[in-house]
């Protein structure tokens, strides 16, 4: 075994693990050399996994092209780290370079770049496992004639969960422990170095999303451009409107005229007031004296609109007025007297 | 806010300072200037030869050379980052700080120091015997050891400390790289310049 730089060690090249992911890797040299430490237990010998990285034209050394050029073509300075299976690395990198459909160099970094985040957070998680149960062994433990072996043994049922052997109540019963009591024992003794774990998670996640989203963005930058071409057009359009000419009131028939429209515009309201009475009156079954019409209330404002835009015609029916500008957003620009360039970016 | 006749006055004043004077300060001055070496930009200098490996890769998704090379910097700054955090541990400095807490010479001088505490009789003095009564000689012995062993854990608490600054200060570096890169590759999605 070989040192290298990051404490990561070189297997033997006949392990069936470095052999098999010869084939897999792109350029011929092998994965150990990128730092990557296969496992030898052959829990990797997925023929879609091999057929994937045949065809991943951006995988160098188990790592992307851009990766590789941008450690100037170093040799151990991946993600995995002693104790870690580089195959479950590669074939979950492979995995994210599919599912994301990562075809250009730079797609394929960024792939890369996700399925390293994933990879460091589970990591966290696994750590984090592994310093409660260190808790719960010393807890467990403590006594200074206990060998390697027991608290080995001890370690591994707690890693496997294995609570109800009758070694395991014996121990738990000689330090007045249940396994809740034990769990939370842990969890108070190590909570600095879970809190930091914690906060690991949270800042790979955070950078994570930033990434996935910046992918997305990247893969659909046809859609988006398209897009922000179409809002341009919209912008441009209701430009355009400000410049078409508001229709102008003559003075005199403005009376009649708002008179008219008033009575086209109330036609409906007043329909809509008859259909709400009846509905009323069905619901409620009360007698119609005791409900105020709408219709009533209507004609009553009507009455008062219509005396109000005697005495004063700028106070005339709201809807009426309204009408006067085409365009009511080129009016917001025109009343807030924006020069042009402004109103282009606005 | 300062006046401007103030400022005038500090300014005189400041021609008067003759700068830090105890060993503390102007080694603390002389360190103003050093900067984490992750805050150093990535130049065409520095990082030549991977900038224009990485620029000829990604050239074909960009829409300038200019444009290939900045995301190509952005790429090397997020590299480096990510590289220094993986290769960076306080292991070391943590492992030094056991090994000299677990060590002979640190629980012999503790041991001494006992000794003296219950004013028995030690097997070696390091204070040069002086004409003072026993009772002085004994305090000033107690001091130097419980001194020296101060020192030495702190000096090795220290560095540990000076390290996880560094780690800290290595996670902002490497979030400001993270949130450049991400920047970049949205602009060259809308196909706007950097």
């Amino acid at each position: 075994m070989k040192q290298l730089n990051n404490g990561q060690t070189i297997p033997q090249e006949s392990n069936s693990g470095s052999t098999q992911t010869h084939h897999l890797v792109d350029a011929s040299p092998p994965l150990a050399q990128s730092g990557a430490a296969p496992s030898t237990n052959g829990e990797n010998n997925s023929p879609q996994a091999k057929e994937g990285l045949g065809h991943t034209p951006g995988l160098q050394n188990g790592q992307s092209t851009i990766s590789m050029a941008a450690n100037n073509n170093r040799i151990g300075s991946l993600a995995v780290l002693p104790g870690e299976s580089g195959d479950k690395y590669l074939e979950g990198l492979i995995s994210t370079i599919q599912e994301l459909n990562a075809r250009s160099n730079m797609q394929i970094y960024y792939a890369e770049k996700i399925f390293q985040r994933m990879w460091s957070m589970k990591r966290y998680e696994e750590q984090k496992r592994a310093c409660l149960i260190a808790e719960m062994v010393k807890a467990l433990g403590g006594s200074f004639a206990e060998s390697a072996d027991e608290r080995l043994a001890l370690t591994k049922n707690l890693e496997a969960g294995v609570w109800d052997t009758p070694g395991m109540d014996k121990r738990l019963k000689s330090k007045g422990f249940t396994p809740q009591s034990l769990t939370q024992k842990a969890f108070e003794r190590c909570m600095d170095e879970v809190l930091r774990f914690e906060q690991l998670i949270a800042v790979a996640m955070h950078s994570m999303i930033g990434l996935q989203k910046s992918y997305e963005s990247l893969v659909h930058r046809s859609i988006m451009q398209e897009r922000l071409k179409l809002q341009n057009e919209l912008l441009k359009r209701d430009l355009q409107a400000i410049d078409v000419k508001s229709r102008q009131i003559n003075p005199d028939m403005s009376e009649h005229k708002s008179d008219e429209e008033a009575k086209d515009a109330s036609e409906p309201i007043k329909a809509k007031g008859e259909k709400a009475f009846q509905r009323g009156q069905s619901q409620d079954n009360l007698a119609p004296s005791d409900v105020t019409p709408k219709e009533a209330k209507l004609q009553a404002g009507e009455h008062r609109e219509a005396e109000t835009s005697e005495a004063d015609p700028k106070k005339a029916d709201p809807i009426v007025a309204k009408p006067k500008e085409a365009n009511p957003r080129a009016a917001r620009l025109r009343k807030a007297d924006v020069p042009v360039n402004k109103q282009e970016r606005l | 806010m300062t006046s401007p006749k103030q400022k005038a006055a500090n300014r005189l004043n400041s021609i008067k300072s003759t700068g830090p004077r105890t060993q503390k300060g102007i080694r603390s001055a002389s360190l103003n200037a050093v900067k984490h070496r992750l805050s150093l930009p990535v130049t065409e200098q520095l990082f030549g030869k991977e900038i224009a490996d990485v620029a000829a890769l990604v050239r074909g998704e960009c829409i300038s050379d200019q444009q290939a090379t900045e995301l190509a910097k952005r790429i090397i700054d997020y590299e480096r980052n990510a590289q220094f955090l993986l290769e960076f541990s306080t292991d070391e400095a943590e492992a030094e700080l056991q090994t000299w807490i677990r060590s002979g010479p640190r629980l012999e001088l503790n041991q001494l120091v006992g000794v003296h505490e219950n004013k028995q009789k030690p097997w070696v003095t390091f204070t040069a015997s002086r004409k003072m009564t026993k009772s002085k000689q004994r305090l000033e012995e107690l001091s130097f050891l419980k001194g020296f062993v101060r020192i030495q854990d702190k000096v090795l608490l220290d560095k540990i400390a000076r390290l996880k600054k560094t780690q800290t200060a290595a996670l902002r570096y490497q979030k400001r790289a993270v949130n450049q890169l991400i920047k970049a590759v949205h602009r060259l999605a809308r196909g706007e310049e950097f």
